[in-house]
């Protein structure tokens, strides 16, 4: 069932969607700020876990076990 | 032994399954409405009256669509998803209020919206001024299904107190509106 607002419906509804471009707009703006926020913290989170092969430590965990459990 | 054996894990599992199945009474789910079940059998027999409110009921079979109904502080709100219908009702409202169905109309329509590319919600990769005018345009669009609704149960079917309760919500404008566009039609 394919229904579109007609002239008379769109125009009286004007006021009602004034309320909701403002709420829209703050949700947006949450979002964005939210995202962000997710994204630096998960940087900081790669940025301060274990390095290993050529630009971090040379020993990853497992040879690092297995040599151990060899002494 | 410290460790779990794994059927002990697996018994673990199946009990936090069993706090998380659809199947356990809404009765049980403190965030449930403690009338859940009757207020969507109500809600649904209600709709069934007109031809937009089939519509969406159409719509709910075809996609296995759940409803849920949680227990508001306030009166109902709703906010929906591509598989999940939502509408918060009250804790002390009458659950035969004509507007909990009026909210049941506009939270499947959102969801249907959800199916619609040009009424699709937007996510925040789109600007902030397209966002927000899909938002525009899908009030507009829940608002008009709604108002459908309610114009047929009121004044096609014979339940005024749809119009009256829509009037309390403060859209008895659109009411009239959308007739008047009927009438030019």
């Amino acid at each position: 069932m394919d229904k579109k607002p007609g002239k008379e419906f769109s125009e009286e509804a004007k006021p009602f969607l004034e309320e909701i471009r403002e709420q829209a707009s703050n949700a947006y703006r949450h979002m964005v700020r939210i995202s962000q926020e997710l994204g630096l913290r998960v940087q900081k989170t790669l940025d301060n876990a274990p390095k290993f092969g050529i630009n971090g430590s040379s020993r990853p965990t497992s040879s690092r076990r297995k040599e151990d459990e060899e002494k | 032994m410290l460790e779990k054996t794994a059927e002990e894990k697996t018994n673990l599992f199946a009990k936090l399954n069993g706090f998380l199945k659809k199947e356990k009474p809404p009765e049980k789910r403190m965030i449930r409405h403690p009338q859940e079940r009757e207020i969507i059998n109500i809600a649904l027999a209600n709709l069934s009256h007109c031809d937009m409110g089939r519509a969406l009921l159409s719509f709910i079979d075809e996609h296995h669509l759940d409803i849920t109904v949680l227990r508001g502080r306030k009166n109902r709100d709703y906010a929906s998803s591509k598989n999940a219908v939502f509408i918060s009702v009250g804790a002390n409202m009458d659950i035969n209020d004509p507007e909990i169905t009026i909210h049941m109309a506009g939270s499947i329509r959102e969801t249907m919206q959800e199916y619609d590319q040009p009424l699709r919600r937007l996510s925040v990769d789109n600007s902030e001024n397209a966002y927000v005018l899909r938002e525009e345009q899908k009030h507009e669009d829940k608002l008009f299904w709604q108002t459908g609704v309610v114009y047929e149960m009121g004044k096609l079917h014979g339940y005024p107190e749809y119009i009256d309760a829509f009037m309390l919500m403060g859209y008895g404008s659109l009411v009239d509106a959308y007739e008047r566009d009927l009438n030019h039609g």
